[in-house]
């Protein structure tokens, strides 16, 4: 008997074979994954999770009240970012955190004072990191916008806060 | 540390004014300094791997940042 093709989408039973790992997808996004977009469909989707490490500088000393700063290179836009900073000379640190809103609830932060201020914790409600350099001199500051690769800072000087502040943060969406 | 840092340096003296990581567009240094009253001129922003990094650090007007 010659041989013939046949049609698998006709006369038989059973389930019909699916192209490309039986995803039926013609092409995919390098780093991506699959994502059902409907009920049955599946389509390349980037990760429900991102996060992104970087390091950034502000000089208290050039600086003034009021200064923004954007941070770019992030990737995403973050839905939370952790911040933890230092000043390099009298060692004041601070630790803090900030959701992707600007309200009063969406951030706070912890701060260590400086060796001239008795080496005392304190918290602060109202902002994301705060910076105690010496006496009254305080450098804070929160997240005033969240952007497509980053995120923007705005700084309050009370007093005359002086030397570079040193950030690390944690991005996260 | 990432690969690539930006800085934003004074020309006058390589005071390194600003610095974030990760291979952005340039100009946003630039711009944040720029916006908080630094004359635009006197400034310069590249990327820079860490030996040059390095080099810009040690010197002394940039040694509050250099690691121990």
């Amino acid at each position: 008997m010659a041989f013939a093709t046949i049609d698998v989408t006709k006369g038989i039973t059973g389930t019909i074979p699916v192209a490309n790992g039986g995803t039926g997808l013609a092409s995919g996004t390098t780093g991506q994954f699959l994502k059902f977009t409907g009920t049955t469909t599946l389509a390349s989707s980037t990760s429900e999770i991102q996060s992104k490490a970087g390091y950034f500088t502000y000089n208290m000393s050039s600086g003034s009240n009021g200064d923004t700063q954007a941070i770019t290179g992030v990737g995403f836009t973050p839905k939370a970012v952790f911040i933890n900073c230092l000043v390099n000379a009298g060692e004041p640190w601070s630790v803090g955190m900030q959701g992707d809103g600007t309200g009063t609830y969406d951030k706070n932060s912890l701060t260590w004072y400086n060796t001239a201020n008795n080496n005392e914790m304190t918290y602060n409600r109202d902002n994301a990191f705060g910076l105690w350099t010496s006496g009254s001199d305080i450098l804070r500051g929160s997240i005033t916008t969240f952007g497509a690769d980053g995120f923007t800072v705005t700084y309050t000087h009370q007093n005359s806060p002086s030397g570079t502040a040193e950030f690390m943060y944690l991005a996260v969406r | 540390m990432s690969d690539i840092v930006r800085v934003c340096i004074k020309k006058s003296n390589n005071e390194i004014l600003e610095m974030q990581t990760h291979d952005a567009e340039l100009g946003t240094l630039k711009n944040n300094l720029v916006n908080n009253g630094f004359n635009a001129d006197e400034l310069e922003e590249k990327k820079l791997n860490p030996e040059q990094l390095d080099e810009l650090l040690a010197l002394e007007v940039n040694s509050s940042l250099r690691r121990l």
